[in-house]
């Protein structure tokens, strides 16, 4: 039995509960046993809280790392920009003993200190290096192989792992039997932090883009491992809609298209709760199951 | 600063708050403890997916959010972006 | 010489980058306080000869800068530090003449409408937060000496 923290983040939990509750359910399957980080809050955003106060940033991320550190296993990311906020700023605070010891003395009025004991780990990185893509595809119930998917890792996994991540979440979707497209531009952003500078530029050079190159390629849903990159990905596509364009490109979670694949009803992992619907691949998805 | 005030003082700095695309997030993290809200709709439908209705984290948990504050105000973030506790506003 | 291989610059992947402008975000909010991405001192573009690819103009630190021998103030309003090699504009001296946006090869040098002088990347005083904060990590801090021999090992 593998023991991990899960840390959720903000996104999960009060965006995209379906992601949340279908990887809880693929859990036990893969002998994964989760505990919740209790008092965890925002890990904070990378792209907000460290461009305006650095120093905030790492003591808040310290604190989320001390907080796991007293449960003892290493932590489980389900998103990318907080495995990136809790990887960068452990690997920041390990290599600066000065810096750790500032940081802890803003955390002891709450009685918590960094120690460095517990490693940071994306759910892809987890479920390739310690569960093992074999064991994805022993458990493989449902034959997925008539859906094409676009796989979309989002910018961050590119970091994790010196790029091997990108591999492990290829190697996991193959591993579900699903068709995967080559669209040609996996590697480019979705557009969420462009978000900040230009709404307009955002969608139309990047969201856009893609999803044109995702149609192109007979692609009927896209994977992505983030959700920044889902909320963008879906934000865009109804965006676009109101201009009469439309991609009928339903985006889904890793963790949902393993649960599909490991035999869960649509229904149960809450697909029907996406803002893009899947009702032309239900169809064949019931007919399946 | 407003035009008027432009002509009345010309040699008066206009005051820089934060850009605005970051206001709303940092105003969720200050008073939730996270970036977005969870809206009652979501609540119910995280209870009808058979999870918790609010996660163990600073949604539920009044102390780490008290925590997160304290932090905050130590490190004086709050005051660096002329952040208001008693309005609940950016003062800029 | 040898002082001036361990010097720091970036380097840029186009292998890596995704194209997320983040950089570019990071930029502006460092030197003008808001987001902007016309202000910031480094680009991002489509690169012409590859649609799927990604090109980065970003300021070299140059050994010996351009900028600074178009610079017609007396004393230069453009200055080389010897010990870091940064090579940044003093907004004092500097009269507006654009003469370094027009001799600088990739134009980095360019003039803010609001300060009425020129501008440039000043590393963020030896930081490079672009680098620091970059998503994929495309952007990297690393010394002359092997900056050059990356260039030696792309080109042959």
């Amino acid at each position: 039995m593998l023991k991990y923290s899960l840390f959720l983040g903000c996104y999960i939990p009060s965006m995209q509960p379906f992601a949340e509750i279908a990887f809880r359910k693929i859990a036990p399957q893969l002998d994964l046993e989760l505990k919740d980080i209790e008092g965890a809050t925002c890990c904070p955003v990378p792209e907000i809280v460290r461009l305006i106060d650095h120093d905030t940033w790492l003591v808040v991320a310290a604190r989320n790392l001390a907080l796991a550190e007293e449960l003892g296993n290493d932590i489980l990311v389900m998103c990318n920009g907080c495995w990136e906020t809790l990887h960068e700023a452990r690997s920041e605070l390990l290599h600066d003993e000065k810096l750790r010891e500032q940081i802890n003395s803003f955390l002891k009025f709450s009685g918590k200190s960094f120690k460095g004991t517990v490693k940071v780990k994306h759910y892809s990185q987890v479920l390739a290096e310690d569960v093992g893509v074999e064991r994805i595809r022993e458990n493989v119930k449902v034959d997925l192989s008539n859906i094409n998917v676009a796989v979309h890792p989002g910018c961050k996994l590119y970091k994790c792992e010196e790029g091997n991540a990108v591999k492990y979440m290829v190697e996991i979707v193959e591993a579900l039997g699903v068709n995967i497209v080559d669209y040609g531009i996996m590697r480019v952003c979705c557009g969420y932090p462009l978000m900040l500078a230009s709404v307009d530029k955002a969608i139309h050079e990047r969201t856009k883009w893609k999803l044109d190159a995702m149609k192109k390629a007979g692609a009927e849903m896209i994977v992505v491992a983030c959700p920044a990159c889902y909320d963008q990905f879906e934000k865009a596509e109804l965006a676009l809609k109101d201009e009469g364009l439309e991609y009928n490109l339903p985006v889904i979670h890793l963790s949902e298209l393993i649960a599909l694949a490991f035999g869960f009803s649509p229904k149960e992992i809450g697909l029907d709760l996406h803002g893009v619907p899947f009702n032309h691949i239900f169809k064949e998805l019931e007919d399946v199951l | 600063m407003s035009r008027a005030e432009t002509k009345k003082y010309p040699l008066r700095k206009e005051v820089k708050g934060l850009p605005r695309q970051f206001k709303s997030p940092l105003k969720n993290i200050f008073m939730l403890g996270h970036v977005p809200r969870l809206s009652g709709f979501l609540q119910r439908t995280r209870a009808k997916l058979g999870l918790e209705k609010k996660p163990p984290t600073a949604y539920s948990n009044e102390k780490a959010l008290n925590e997160l504050r304290k932090i905050i105000s130590d490190l004086e973030l709050d005051s660096r972006v002329l952040w208001d506790w008693k309005r609940k506003r950016f003062k800029y | 010489m040898s002082r001036e291989e361990d010097q720091k610059v970036l380097v840029y992947d186009p292998n890596v980058c995704s194209g997320c402008l983040y950089c570019m975000v990071v930029c502006s909010y460092t030197h003008y306080g808001e987001v902007n991405l016309e202000k910031a001192h480094l680009e991002v573009l489509r690169d012409p000869f590859n649609e799927n690819r990604f090109i980065n103009v970003h300021c070299a630190h140059c050994q010996d800068p351009f900028c600074q021998a178009a610079c017609p103030v007396e004393p230069k309003a453009i200055e080389k530090d010897p010990e870091t090699g940064f090579v940044t504009i003093n907004p004092i001296l500097c009269i507006g003449c654009k003469s370094c946006n027009f001799a600088c090869p990739i134009s980095i040098p360019h003039f803010d409408d609001y300060l009425k002088v020129s501008v440039k990347c000043d590393a963020c005083k030896g930081d490079f937060l672009c680098a620091k904060y970059c998503s994929t990590g495309a952007l990297k801090i690393v010394t002359r000496r092997e900056a050059l021999e990356r260039v030696k090992y792309e080109s042959s």
